[in-house]
């Protein structure tokens, strides 16, 4: 690997308000090319790193580049490379959506013509053809997003920050925005990007640092972050709830470890140290006993786990989840 | 993985469009006057497809003028003004002026709310185009309301008795109030949190205020404390200067500001320029920096 500057490093930010830290020291270096995960609960300081990181905001103390340049000292220079999709949409709602790409495309510095060609590409990659001439107050919210995400691909940034993408879009149009933002590292775009979804920094990032109380509390590829917190799990989910009980105390004695119990899948899992050894012991305590089980599997913990194992506290409050992580003690 | 992407790689620096990295200071004005262009066309867009605040703004006064004018007109007209409807055209222009203020704050504060403004101000542009934009869109609106208003008076009968050279002068005394207001309203729209909350301000502020004017009544029909209110307020002084200037009956006073009008229909409007903008100015940068 050659000694590429950093698309963006930021070293011991931080930055108060009143007696809330938003940002308690945080140290961030992000390769160009790459897509960065910024994940953690809500209040953990996600949107205050990228207002500081985008030139918006004046941190307490600490320093920034962002494409090599300061984020304090270069803010002007910072400005021409960055594209930024806030977490909450900013496209001018009276414009159709072609007059909006037209606008922000001579605020960004093209010409008429310019703006024009660039207004065409971007409404046919994001899929607004169709939409193009209707205001955009009519958009639907996935539309919305696609054309903020449009705007902010105006002048071709190399780094491009996403706060909060997906939030609060339903299920097709968050595919939608997880494809625009694959495509984009394609083309050399380094993207940093925030979420609270553990499944979105899993898609996506290449590298993923976990906040919580605005400093980085654990830092790697996904992979090697669910490897710090434990190894492969062994899953065994069972046809009839009513054995999930049975099924853990089974699993648990032939891994000779805690199981635990995800009633909502009406699965057990358990610690899998070597994979092959746990499967062969797995399915032969299964073999025999009675129990109707509908699928064996070795896997990665997921970053839901990993949040636990870091935090204390899962990111995402779903009933299900408190659930997940009930232990049956053997 | 491999190290990638020298991030200058990406920028078609030519051919696209873009301009250089590094402006000069005359590059520099013209990108500001570039901006201030199209946000001004921007702006002129928001009125048209939003024109619910522009037409409030006009309409108000003009159905004032009209109910004065041709329904309690036989009551209110004060002696002297054998022609009320002549002397209301005046009145009206001033107040169709004064109300343009809510559409100004209004529009800064919705592009200085925060999620907007992060838009651009994350972008290469120059933000004080925002503040000209929103000038010059307003001043071309008043130009508009002028001249529109002046047709409408002259259906009502309303003529300019004293040359044209001097009508020009009573239009240019509208629009400087009216640029006062701009910045007075652009300052209430960097103040108040959100677009909503100006019309809550502005008209329960504007209406009473051109109400205690010699707009409709001379000064000496208000009870004796408020005479003073009256013929210090502004408004008066605008619509005297204004009734002076296009030859209109205008009413019979010995106020000093009366007859001063012209002196401190050019002097308050400056003065409060001079006072407002660098407030709207240094807020400005706060928030934009
Ligand atoms: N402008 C502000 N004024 C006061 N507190 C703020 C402000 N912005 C953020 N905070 C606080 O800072 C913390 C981090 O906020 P934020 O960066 O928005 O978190 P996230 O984007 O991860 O949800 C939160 O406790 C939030 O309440
Ligand atoms: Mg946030």
């Amino acid at each position: 690997m050659s000694h590429t500057t950093p698309a963006i490093r930021a070293e011991g930010l931080r930055k108060s308000y009143g007696a809330t830290r938003a940002l308690d020291g945080l140290d961030l270096t992000v390769r160009a090319g790459t897509v960065f995960g910024l994940l953690g609960p809500n209040g953990a300081g996600k949107t205050t790193a990228v207002r500081v990181l985008a030139t918006l905001l004046r941190p307490d103390s600490g320093r920034a580049s962002v494409a090599g340049y300061d984020v304090l000292a270069q803010a002007d220079r910072v400005r021409t490379r960055i594209g930024l999709t806030g977490q909450y949409a900013s496209v001018d709602e009276l414009l159709t959506g072609r007059e909006n790409l037209l606008m922000f495309g001579r605020l960004y510095g093209l010409d008429a013509a310019g703006a024009d060609e660039r207004a065409r590409s971007l409404l046919e990659r994001f899929d607004l053809v169709g939409a193009a001439d209707r205001r955009a107050d009519g958009y639907s919210g996935g539309m919305r997003r696609r054309l903020d995400l449009a705007v902010s691909l105006i002048q071709e940034p190399g780094v491009l920050f996403l706060d909060e993408p997906t939030t609060g879009l339903d299920p097709r149009s968050r595919l939608q925005v997880w494809e625009s933002v694959r495509a984009l590292t394609a083309s050399g775009t380094t993207v940093l990007l925030t979420t609270q979804y553990l499944e979105e920094a899993d898609q996506l990032a290449d590298a993923v640092a976990v906040i919580d109380h605005g400093r980085v509390i654990a830092e790697g590829t996904p992979d090697a972050l669910k490897s710090q917190v434990g190894g492969d799990r062994l899953d065994v989910v069972v046809r009839d709830p009513a054995d999930l009980a049975a099924t853990a105390r089974l699993l648990g004695d032939a891994v000779s470890a805690p199981a635990s119990v995800h009633r909502e899948e009406q699965r057990v899992s358990v610690p899998a140290e070597d994979r092959m050894e746990a499967l062969t012991r797995a399915v032969r305590a299964l073999d025999g006993s009675g129990l109707r089980v509908e699928d064996v599997g070795v896997r990665r913990p997921s970053l839901d786990e990993v949040f636990l194992g870091l935090t204390g506290s899962t990111a995402t409050d779903h009933e299900n989840d408190r659930e997940r992580t009930q232990e049956v003690s053997r | 993985m491999t190290a990638t992407a020298v991030p200058e790689r990406n920028r078609p620096r030519s051919g696209g469009g873009l301009p250089p990295l590094q402006l000069t200071r005359g590059q520099r004005l013209r990108k500001t006057g570039t901006d201030t262009l199209v946000l001004t066309r921007r702006n002129f867009r928001h009125m048209v497809r939003d024109p619910f605040e522009p037409i409030i703004a006009i309409t108000m006064p003009l159905v004032v003028v009209l109910l004065f004018g041709y329904v309690f007109g036989d009551v209110m007209a004060p002696p002297g003004t054998e022609n009320y409807r002549e002397f209301l055209v005046p009145a009206m222009l001033t107040m169709v002026m004064l109300y343009g203020i809510g559409g100004t704050a209004s529009g800064i504060a919705r592009d200085t709310a925060r999620d907007v403004m992060s838009r651009f101000r994350s972008m290469p542009m120059s933000p004080v185009a925002l503040l000209s934009a929103r000038a010059l869109a307003d001043m071309a609106r008043a130009c508009l309301e002028v001249a529109l208003l002046l047709l409408v008076g002259f259906a009502m009968g309303w003529r300019f008795e004293d040359g044209a050279g001097n009508a020009l002068a009573a239009v240019g005394v509208l629009l400087l109030f009216r640029l006062a207001l701009v910045w007075l309203g652009v300052l209430m729209g960097l103040v108040l949190p959100t677009a909503d909350s100006v019309s809550m301000v502005v008209y329960p502020l504007t209406f009473p205020l051109s109400m205690l004017s010699t707009s409709f009544i001379p000064s000496t029909a208000m009870p004796d404390w408020l005479a003073p209110v009256t013929e210090w307020n502004p408004i008066s002084m605008v619509v005297t200067a204004t009734r002076d200037l296009f030859g209109n009956p205008s009413l019979p006073s010995d106020a000093w500001p009366a007859e001063n009008a012209l002196l401190m229909a050019v002097v308050v409007p400056v003065a409060l320029m001079l006072l407002v903008t660098p407030l709207a100015v240094r807020r400005f940068r706060r928030i934009s920096r």
